[in-house]
């Protein structure tokens, strides 16, 4: 009897509500089996353009908690790096264990050295994110000038076959259990809705954001172990150099965050899969690949646009439906 | 009553700035009893509420809660010690749903071994929501979704949530509909029978009588005195409320309507409506200060604003009487219309920017050389001219605005519109928190545009000001255009406090 | 309150640099004090030679004078191994009595290059060392700067193509002129290697855009594949997500089995590997790079790679002798011509093995005798190209007599 207290939603209605989630993404992908039906036809094709977001979407998870709570911090890439260079020299000396702790723990650091400058200086989370990054940036190439960059081929297993899914798997069970399910994502969104009520509500700001620096950090750091066992390799970079690598991830969290029909956890994981696909869609139309960011900034203003002036878009419909009810 | 009360507050003053909202009020609320709390606007009613609610914080005074020693650093304390309060303005995170914003901040309640349990969360939002009376409001919605009364409910309810001991409502029942303002009633009724109190702040002496027990009035941040429910009388409220005195001297030396002269239209404005206003039209003319008067929330302050255009979506129409229509603040400006606003520090002034820079904004276009070019001297020449004008108390005309008193940032911005060649004057409170020297060369300023056949229009919340100085006086009570006066040596604040209430 | 913040910002900006440029002159220290050392405990036997040598010189150019100097090196990045290698080079010099500062551009744009020249100038420097890697049109304001300030410039791995900006710099009393490898030719190779390997059908990976060297080299690898009848199937430009594209290009053309990337051998080629790996193609596609990697002697072992052309860290080394030879006031090269330096070709770890023990290793490949003879006074510029032209690991090896 308690059951139906709440409102359950009904079997179809749930059909509907992953067919909308995931409309997007095949729509997508039906571009590129158009293309070719004989190259993206085949399920391994599929397969690769999920395989592809992987890393982008754990990137992406690791800087929801953030926006959420409106701190834009580009300098997730430079913490990247340089915690994918201690974890790669940590696996020289420890193996796999030495790559997954040395990634996790200095990223969790790095993360919360971000956090703390954040909470000390009260300055906008943009700008302590350039101030870091240039520090971090500077000594990942202090870092790498002194020691070997390379990673051995065994230790790159965590990117490879079924092992991937495991990690995002458990990636995705932590990151949802955290969004949806803790007191912690529940006071994160209050925070992200209205700051000053949820302070007036006896919600601690300051801590939570720091926390979201935090865990943030720790999310990057299984992001780098991606990261660093896809690519095989992570080389330094400088020169603001790393923002790029926050750049496509922050849009598939933007998309990913527009999709209302599904929990933002999951909206990240379809945003990430349709930004991935888009640059599938640019070399199967034979452009070039760099053109890859200026299509998908592109398509994120049409979205954005569309979203936020989707109220004035129905307007003419919503007014005449008012008409004839006064009627 | 040798009780405690459960609240006690002793000699409470507070200062905003310039100017003294409280000055050493005291009161006392005893379980079982709804005390009401009113007075004008700007008489320090809400200012109290907030305090008690630890929303602010007091100059000086005490408090005690239940005989005990009560100084609540932030509302959340307050809450926890069982004071709960409810605004005007908006309360609740519209991003998340109904449930979490009754419970936020307190979802530790609901977390077993790390995790939250939203079910069960949902289950108690929708009994707390099922309690106070409310039946069609479900905890998995997201605020977003509901309307501004259930939102208001939402809010309610969460306050409820600790069944608190003294209840504070602040003009909330001016944002509910008749629904939910019974919803209220019946809660405050119940809180009374638990033995409970609650202190009812309001501006409706209607409502005011129907559910208080006592009433204490304050006017001007004073205390003035407690009515027992059986003293309640509406005019006896409303002359306790407003009674001052005018000081005569102050305003405009002639004191009856001069209808031997013809007023030109100036600005007409005609079925003007907005969320807020209710087709109302007016015509401002040339040689005349026209008064506005009302409550705060009237709607006369978005009237000021309509008239330069600023809402995009107002219906009606507003034209300068050469037939150009006032379509936005731009338009408005190149027709030589000045607004002054209530909110002068972010409506009014770029706080930052010198003296010189705010007075020379709107008339950048006739300094500037081939329509382009602005030289220093032509710059410095005319701002020094009008701050000299209006004797405008700075260093220097770099000076920023925002080291003036609130008196000389006022005068910048007549300054910046008198420079401008402004033939129509919107005046939205203009001597609001200024102090009284100030005050008599504005209306002495007013007297002389008014005698150059300039078209003024003056809202003010003050009934005295408006009185003393208007030709022509317009009451506004919730959107609508109530009467019109014209200027009489024996109109008393009386008979326009009914068109107003 | 906000001034306060911003100045707080600014120092943390100053001190990110700060950080950046010491430890980049401790390097340079550093690796002056091994050398040091190293020639401490050098054999006596070559010490005698040394000062034999010496007296040698001193007698033959007598007008000569040796005065001691500051060679200001200008580089993008040392956190690449073409950078480190070069700047290691840059330092060579150093032992025959002069100073070498290295300062790295902040940024691959023309103003953070001027900027970086700017810093060496007024540090000091005789001599600036660079490379035109932001475009050609740096090199006029550089030339300007250097002129102004009467400091010798030559620029390694650099081309001028442009007939105006050649006449600029050959007025320029204070150019020295240019080294570069010939990239063309090696982009050339590199096909002609792989094709012999097999490949027929190639995907080029390009590090730039707009970028001479750059241009040069694919250039030459299309000229190749042109030539040999092959096919180009597709041009990566600058991924930002390498092992995607290369993925996405091979599923979008099956029938490719060679990638080239032209630059950038660890950033490029090492996740062109896992691409391959990836789409089931491991054993099938041949890759080849340019530019050392710390990686990949496993890769060459793997079979993952085919090979790397790079290791011309003399490029950096040779135009500093000509500079000096300027600086001193006899020129090896009076008509400032283009100095033409090999790529060393890898395909094999035992190749790297060699180039890091003998060509990066703790001793430079070259004597200060060697270095000083070879701008020596009766040597022609063509002398000095021959001997630039046969560096290579075994000529350094002989030269050691191992």
């Amino acid at each position: 009897m308690k059951t139906n207290i709440l409102r359950k939603e009904s079997i179809l209605s749930g059909i509907k509500r992953v067919i909308l989630t995931l409309l997007l993404p095949i729509l997508l992908y039906l571009v590129l089996v158009l293309t070719s039906f004989e190259k993206f036809g085949k399920f391994d094709s599929f397969i690769m353009t999920i395989n592809q977001s992987m890393v982008n979407l754990a990137i992406g998870w690791s800087m929801m908690f953030g926006i959420s709570v409106n701190l834009f911090d580009f300098s997730v890439g430079s913490r990247l790096v340089l915690a994918g260079l201690i974890g790669v020299h940590f696996s020289q000396k420890f193996g796999l264990l030495g790559l997954i702790l040395g990634c996790v723990v200095s990223s969790v650091l790095l993360g919360s050295i971000t956090g703390l400058v954040f909470s000390i200086l009260k300055v906008p989370s943009i700008i302590t994110g350039f101030a870091v990054l240039l520090i971090f940036e500077s000594l990942g190439v202090i870092l790498s000038k002194n020691m070997v960059n390379a990673i051995s081929s065994e230790h790159l297993v965590l990117a490879k076959g079924f092992n991937i899914y495991i990690l995002i798997v458990l990636l995705f069970i932590f990151v949802y259990i955290m969004y949806n399910h803790t007191k912690f994502g529940f006071q994160i969104k209050a925070i992200g809705g209205n700051e000053r009520v949820a302070t007036s509500m006896g919600i601690n700001t300051a801590k939570l954001k720091f926390l979201t620096y935090v865990l943030g950090g720790f999310l990057v750091g299984f992001a780098t172990i991606l990261y660093v066992s896809n690519a095989g390799t992570i080389q330094p970079k400088d020169g603001l150099g790393s923002m790029s690598i926050a750049f496509t991830p922050i849009m598939g969290v933007m998309l990913g965050m527009l999709i209302k029909s599904c929990n933002s956890v999951v909206g990240v994981f379809v945003g990430s899969w349709s930004i991935t696909i888009i640059g599938s869609v640019m070399v199967a139309f034979g452009w070039e690949s760099r053109l890859q960011n200026v299509i998908v900034g592109i398509f994120l203003i049409i979205v954005m646009g569309f979203q936020l002036n989707r109220d004035k878009l129905f307007k003419p419909i919503t007014t005449k439906k008012n008409i004839q009810t006064n009627n | 009553m040798d009780k405690t009360p459960i609240i006690e507050v002793k000699d409470i003053s507070k200062r905003f700035g310039n100017t003294q909202a409280l000055k050493k009020v005291s009161m006392r609320v005893h379980s079982g009893e709804v005390m009401g709390l009113i007075g004008e606007n700007g008489s320090g009613k809400s200012t109290l509420g907030s305090i008690i609610s630890g929303n602010l914080k007091a100059d000086e005074g005490s408090m005690l809660l239940h005989g005990e020693k009560y100084a609540p650093q932030n509302s959340f304390v307050a809450s926890e010690n069982g004071v709960a309060m409810i605004v005007q303005e908006q309360g609740t995170i519209e991003t998340i749903t109904v449930g979490a914003n009754i419970f936020a901040g307190r979802e530790g309640k609901f977390v077993k071994g790390g995790i939250l349990n939203r079910r069960q969360l949902n289950i108690e939002a929708l009994s707390l929501l099922e309690k106070i009376g409310v039946h069609d409001i479900r905890p998995e919605e997201l605020t977003n979704n509901l309307s501004f009364e259930d939102r208001k409910l939402v809010e309610v309810a969460r306050a409820f949530h600790r069944e608190p001991d003294l209840f504070i409502v602040d003009e909330t029942t001016t944002a509910l509909p008749q629904k939910g303002r019974e919803i209220l009633y019946s809660l405050i009724k119940k809180i009374k029978e638990m033995g409970k109190a609650v202190i009812f702040i309001t501006h409706d002496i209607d409502e005011l009588i129907m559910v208080c027990d006592k009433v204490t009035i304050l006017k001007d941040g004073s205390y003035v005195t407690e009515l027992q429910k059986s003293e309640m009388d509406p005019s006896l409220i409303k002359s306790l409320m407003v009674g001052r005195e005018i000081s005569d001297e102050y305003y405009r030396s002639d004191s009856d309507y001069d209808d031997s002269k013809e007023y030109s239209p100036a600005l007409i404005a005609k079925n003007l409506s907005t969320d807020r206003l209710k087709n109302v039209s007016l015509e401002i003319r040339n040689g005349e200060i026209l008064g506005l008067v009302g409550l705060s929330d009237c709607g006369m302050h978005e009237l000021g604003k309509a008239l330069i255009g600023y809402y995009k979506d107002l219906k009606g129409s507003v034209a300068k009487a050469n037939g150009v229509k006032i379509t936005n603040t731009n338009v408005a400006i190149k027709e030589k219309i000045a607004y002054v606003s209530k909110d002068r520090d972010s409506e009014s002034l770029l706080l930052s920017a010198s003296i010189k820079n705010n007075i020379n904004l709107p008339y950048l276009d006739s300094l500037s050389k081939f329509g382009f070019y602005i030289t220093q001297s032509s710059e410095n020449k005319h701002a020094s001219f009008w701050s000299k004008k209006l004797d405008v108390k700075c260093s220097h005309i770099s000076q920023p605005v925002l080291e003036l008193s609130g008196g000389n940032k006022q005068k910048v911005v007549l300054a910046k519109w008198l420079g401008n060649e402004s033939e129509i004057f919107i005046l939205d409170c203009p001597t609001r928190g200024i102090d009284v020297g100030v005050k008599e060369s504005i209306y002495h300023m007013l007297v002389d545009l008014k005698n150059q056949g300039k078209a003024i229009l003056m809202i003010s919340e003050e009934l005295a000001e408006i009185i003393g100085m208007s030709d022509r006086i317009l009451t506004m009570k919730d959107g609508e255009l109530t009467h019109e006066f014209l200027r009489d040596p024996d109109l008393e604040e009386s008979d326009i406090i009914k068109y107003m209430i | 309150m906000k001034k306060l913040i911003s100045i707080i910002l600014i120092i943390m900006m100053i001190l990110g640099a700060v950080a950046c440029n010491s430890t980049k002159s401790n390097e340079s220290k550093e690796e002056v004090k091994e050398t040091e050392k190293k020639t401490d405990s050098d054999t006596d036997g070559e010490e005698v030679k040394e000062t034999e040598k010496k007296t040698d010189s001193d007698t033959d150019g007598e007008e000569v004078e040796r005065k001691p100097f500051k060679i200001g090196f200008s580089v993008w990045g040392t956190s690449d191994s073409h950078g480190r290698y070069v700047s290691q080079a840059a330092s060579w010099v150093e032992e025959l009595g002069g100073e070498v500062i290295v300062d790295v551009a902040q940024g691959f744009t023309i103003d953070a290059q001027v900027a970086s020249i700017e810093n060496l100038i007024q540090s000091g420097a005789d001599i600036v060392s660079f490379c035109a890697y932001s475009g050609e049109a740096v090199i006029p304001k550089i030339s300007e700067l250097a002129e102004k300030n009467e400091v010798y410039f030559v620029m390694w791995d650099t081309t001028v193509s442009d007939p105006a900006i050649q006449e600029m710099v050959d007025s320029n009393p204070y150019f020295v002129g240019t080294t570069n490898e010939g990239q063309f030719e090696a982009g050339y190779e590199t096909v002609e290697y792989l094709a012999e390997q097999g490949a027929t059908d190639f995907v080029i990976i390009k590090y730039a855009i707009g970028v001479a060297i750059c241009d040069e080299r694919v250039d030459g690898a299309s000229k190749a594949i042109d030539d040999l009848g092959l096919n180009l199937t597709y041009v990566i430009e600058v991924p930002e997500d390498t092992k995607k594209a290369v993925e996405d290009t091979l599923v979008n053309y099956p029938e490719v089995n060679a990638v080239v990337a032209v630059g950038g051998t660890a950033m490029y080629v090492t996740p062109s590997i896992q691409a391959i790996e990836s789409v089931g193609r491991k054993g099938e596609v041949l890759t080849s790079g340019f530019d050392f990697s710390d990686t990949m002697g496993a890769e060459l072992e793997a079979g993952d790679l085919s090979l790397v052309l790079g290791g011309h860290v003399v490029t950096t080394h040779f135009a500093n002798l000509m500079a000096l030879s300027a600086y001193w006031g006899d020129p090896i090269n009076p008509d400032k011509e283009q100095l033409m330096i090999p790529y060393l070709t890898v395909t094999s770890p035992e190749d790297i093995d060699n180039f890091n023990k003998y060509v990066v290793g703790d001793v430079p490949p070259y004597t200060p005798e060697e270095m000083l003879d070879s701008i020596s006074s009766d040597k022609t510029f063509d002398d000095f190209q021959k001997i630039a032209m046969e560096y290579s690991i075994e000529d350094v090896i002989s030269r050691r007599g191992e």
